[in-house]
């Protein structure tokens, strides 16, 4: 028999009672990190009433529970429990009317409107929390992006419900550690993007120790780099793995999280965490907040070797970047990690969060070791090698605002995935180039993924250079640029034209960019 | 994910064509544009991902 109960944070015994289970009693709920995590988020997200399924049959605990718990010697139960999560302050009597009338009223949109997603309660002595989807915060005036959500659909008791969230759930440390489940999360949005496998935690763990295993695959004791890999390669992806301190000097590492995460790719994070000394963690990167404020310096330059001048690193939209969200299954959904700049050359950005350090009441450091990302694989060029094309035409760009005593930091760039449906999309929208290079741009057949340059000068956009993602290192990815100002376009084409031949500066690249700026200039405006 | 709105005119006019600027100033940020294209050769290192990095290991 369900039953209905206000969720109440000033008295949260109700909502103890919901999690707790025969093998987890309440005062052991009450004292659960990852519960205290999510009373305070359902407080954030506005909860006022839950609606709890006594027992019902959750899948992916369900392989769990066939993959191991059906061989234990105790009798562990099959069944969950699942408690929803609602806006609305509502009664048993009126949910029953919700359940037992129309799905077409305006009454019943505006319950279904206020749904705030699920907990699946697994009946077991730890790790409890199983499959949870649960709206995100609001946007705060536009600065967050949860961009690698999906919509899911629910049944309560035949009522049809959705939210907009990524599936989360703690490690039980038997199928799943922290890796797998950080896996799992990732392949719940991969699977609507690219349209691959979506495995359960069981399937995970076993397609990343198919090859390479040096003891049991369960219970699960964690996953290497290269398991990792393996369980994304196995489902459809490629893996593009990203070294992070071989990369701290040379690459802005936020704005590489956010030239997938913008497209709405999840990331996978392993990361050392201070005080937790020779354990890694992982976790799973799922969006971002984004302030007009410059916000720090993503790369310490040391200064130059030959003129011993201060260098500035260019700025990218990473340094407008103040926090990263995550789904870490040993905090709870949807977590913030706030970007912490490098204060020495060579160092990256690292991030705080919920952790602290053990035996100290201080926020622990959270230093990125590697970036997974599981990527479609049609997606070849990856951020760095994008951004590699991206340095050669900044390069130039600094060189014009240098000589007209421009100070670089006047320049931005802002460098992100993106596929041919979403830019025509865009330009439709916009309005913003000339009509017959608008007609051009739309009409003509484009590669399905690339990487789109946005270049600001003075705080205004000015230039775009489109990056084909579907080409190979060796080729000439660059296959079309937008200039946004004539004045800007001829000034640039001045300084581009009498480049010397310079192994380093590609010379197809320069005849691309000479192309487009012939084929631009005979365009009248709009 | 940028504000896209009109472009400041009087800043960008401000900006000559290179023919316009003194020759020496425009050498000698050609030699730097040949020394900062090195950065790019350093980029190939970045990515490199060695065998004893797929064996870091997560186990928290």
């Amino acid at each position: 028999v369900y039953s209905v109960e206000p969720f109440d944070p000033a008295n949260p015994a109700n909502f103890f009672r919901a999690l707790a289970n025969d093998e987890c009693p309440q005062s052991l709920v009450a004292a659960d990190h990852q519960a205290i995590y999510l009373l305070k988020y359902l407080d954030d997200v506005a909860a006022a009433t839950m609606v709890i399924e006594p027992e019902y049959v959750d899948g992916d605990y369900l392989e769990d529970y066939a993959a191991f718990y059906v061989a234990c010697f105790h009798p562990y139960d099959r069944f969950c429990k699942r408690i929803h999560f609602f806006k609305k302050k509502f009664s048993r009597a009126y949910f029953r009317r919700r359940m037992t009338g129309a799905f077409d009223t305006i009454e019943y949109e505006n319950f279904a409107k206020s749904y705030l997603g699920f907990i699946v309660v697994r009946p077991l002595p730890q790790a409890i929390i199983g499959r949870t989807e649960l709206a995100t915060y609001g946007d705060d005036g536009g600065r967050r992006k949860y961009t690698a959500i999906r919509r899911y659909d629910v049944s309560l008791f035949g009522m049809p419900l959705e939210v907009e969230s990524m599936a989360f759930q703690e490690q039980d440390r038997v199928v799943a550690a922290c890796a797998t489940v950080a896996l799992w999360s990732c392949f719940q949005k991969t699977s609507t993007l690219f349209g691959t496998p979506s495995p359960r935690p069981p399937r995970v763990t076993a397609d990343a120790t198919q090859s390479m295993f040096a003891k049991r695959a369960l219970p699960s004791d964690g996953l290497s780099s290269a398991q990792i890999c393996s369980a994304i390669r196995h489902n459809g992806l490629e893996p593009e793995l990203f070294v992070v301190p071989a990369l701290a000097s040379e690459v802005p590492l936020v704005s590489l999280l956010y030239g997938y995460l913008s497209y709405g790719l999840p990331l996978l994070v392993i990361a050392s965490i201070e005080g937790y000394t020779q354990q890694n963690h992982a976790f799973t990167l799922n969006g971002f907040s984004i302030v007009p404020t410059y916000q720090g310096v993503e790369i310490l330059l040391p200064p130059d070797p030959v003129t011993k001048a201060e260098k500035t690193a260019p700025i990218f939209t990473g340094s407008h970047i103040s926090e990263l969200y995550a789904h870490d299954d040993q905090i709870g959904p949807f977590a913030h990690l706030f970007v912490d700049p490098p204060t020495l050359p060579g160092q990256g950005c690292t991030f705080r969060g919920d952790w602290t350090v053990p035996g100290a009441l201080k926020q622990a450091k959270i230093t990125p070791l590697h970036i997974i990302v599981p990527a479609y694989k049609k997606i070849r060029l990856s951020y760095i090698d994008a951004y590699k094309v991206v340095t050669q035409i900044r390069l130039v760009v600094e060189k014009m605002l240098l000589r007209n005593n421009v100070d670089l930091s006047k320049s931005e760039w802002d460098l992100r995935l993106t596929d041919t449906n979403r830019y025509k999309d865009e330009v439709g929208r916009a309005r913003t180039l000339p009509s017959k290079r608008a007609e051009f741009l739309l009409s003509y057949p484009q590669p399905r993924y690339f990487w789109q340059c946005t270049l600001t000068l003075f705080g205004f956009r000015v230039a775009e250079f489109l990056i084909d993602a579907t080409e190979f290192q060796k080729s000439n990815p660059l296959f079309c640029v937008n200039y946004f100002h004539d004045h800007l376009r001829d000034v640039f084409f001045s300084d581009l034209n009498p480049l010397p031949t310079n192994v380093r500066f590609t010379p197809a690249l320069k005849e691309v960019l000479l192309t487009e700026y012939q084929r631009t200039k005979s365009l009248k405006s709009r | 994910m940028y504000q896209v709105t009109e472009a400041p005119e009087a800043a960008l006019r401000s900006l000559s064509p290179l023919g316009d600027t003194d020759p020496d100033c425009a050498a000698h940020l050609s030699e730097r544009l040949e020394r900062e294209l090195e950065a790019v050769d350093r980029l190939q290192d970045a990515a490199r991902v060695t065998p004893e990095d797929l064996r870091l290991h997560v186990s928290m």
